[in-house]
């Protein structure tokens, strides 16, 4: 069990900070061009995965692991678990707008269904703070529901939009029409994004076992493995796709040209 | 969104040098594009020129029509002439990606 705690909260520490790495030096971007995608990407990752994410983990710390009842819990620990459930929406929310600001600026279906998901969230947020779900989740309710499936599926969108843009610049690629590296990144980016999913999913598990804490404790070892290692996956691609260093874009660079070359 | 000057002027080529009606044209050039991975809303003067060289010559082969290289490769001049519009603006999708990895 030492181990395993100890690996979880090095895995941990390594997204937080991998993600703030990443966010800090898309924010830094965004300063000098002053354009959307970095401001949106790096405010997204800054809000979910760094602020969102650790504010969340400082909740349960507090509150000394998932809560099955309302009593008790420190007046502080609701406090920050407000803070991070908005951080984490607002990160989903710019996040939803990356992806239809860069893979959809013209396609009026994708802002819609952007909208529509961000109204889902926020109803869902506002509606869940109204009844007390900083101090205990409402799980299953409709506002819980409405939450959770934005923040389950959100990553999912740009997973999809991700490898679809892959699998574009592959076969331009193969005619030399694309840069190998940037061609590499929609890959990165859409496993980073699938990864995220699976992890958000695997953290959601114990939702199911609310007011059973002996199952709780039985599932939680696994539910730790599984989320440090997808949080360790998805931090990594996300640090090869927008920190790549010297020795990674020159293999990804001959890799991809004899590719090219065979096809 | 509606297509790129270049893809509306390669099709128009086209349908000028087969016997191809304008909805012909435009299907084929859409699968050559198709098959390099580009779009018709996007697509620019310098991949056009790859994919009349490389992709369009065996589409219209396969369709009947003679002399496709000699074709294509004639359009592939025509377009390289053309003086288009400033085509990397910085807000295609690959272009972003490009810039968010620093490369």
């Amino acid at each position: 069990m030492g181990i395993l705690a100890g690996f979880h909260s090095v895995a941990t520490l390594a997204f937080v900070l991998g993600s703030a790495l990443v966010s800090i030096r898309l924010l830094a971007l965004a300063y000098r061009t002053r354009e959307a995608p970095e401001i949106l990407l790096g405010g997204a990752l800054l809000c979910e995965a760094v602020l969102g994410y650790g504010v969340l983990i400082a909740n349960l710390v507090i509150r000394g692991g998932l809560q099955v009842a309302a009593q008790d819990v420190p007046p502080l620990a609701v406090v920050i678990a407000g803070a991070g459930k908005f951080l984490t929406d607002v990160g989903v929310t710019l996040l939803l707008l990356f992806v239809v600001n860069v893979f959809r600026r013209q396609t009026p279906w994708a802002w819609a269904l952007a909208g529509t998901l961000a109204l889902i969230l926020w109803g869902g947020f506002a509606v869940g703070a109204l009844h007390g779900s900083f101090r205990m989740e409402r799980v299953g309710s409709l506002a819980w529901l409405c939450e959770y499936g934005v923040i389950w599926s959100h990553q999912l969108w740009c997973m999809m939009e991700s490898y679809r843009y892959w699998g574009l610049l592959r076969r331009r690629a193969a005619f030399g029409l694309a840069d190998p590296l940037v061609t590499n990144r929609f890959f990165l980016w859409g496993t980073a994004s699938l990864a995220s999913s699976i992890a958000i999913w695997a953290a959601s598990v114990p939702f199911a076992f609310m007011g059973d804490l002996q199952r709780i404790a039985d599932i939680t070892p696994a539910v730790r493995i599984v989320t440090a290692v997808l949080g360790l996956c998805s931090v990594s691609c996300s640090l090869f796709a927008f920190l790549p260093p010297a020795w990674y874009r020159r293999r990804i660079g001959t890799a991809v040209s004899a590719f090219a070359e065979v096809h | 969104m509606s297509e790129s000057i270049v893809f509306e002027s390669t099709c128009t080529a086209v349908e000028q040098a087969t016997s191809f009606d304008s909805l012909s044209a435009r299907g084929t050039v859409r699968l050559a594009l198709k098959s390099a991975g580009l779009d018709a809303r996007e697509v620019t003067a310098a991949q056009m020129i790859v994919v009349l060289k490389r992709v369009l010559p065996s589409e219209l082969k396969v369709r009947g029509v003679k002399d496709s290289e000699g074709i294509c490769s004639a359009i592939a001049s025509r377009i390289a002439g053309a003086a288009f519009k400033a085509e990397a603006n910085g807000s295609s999708v690959e272009e972003i990606f490009r810039r968010l990895g620093g490369s």
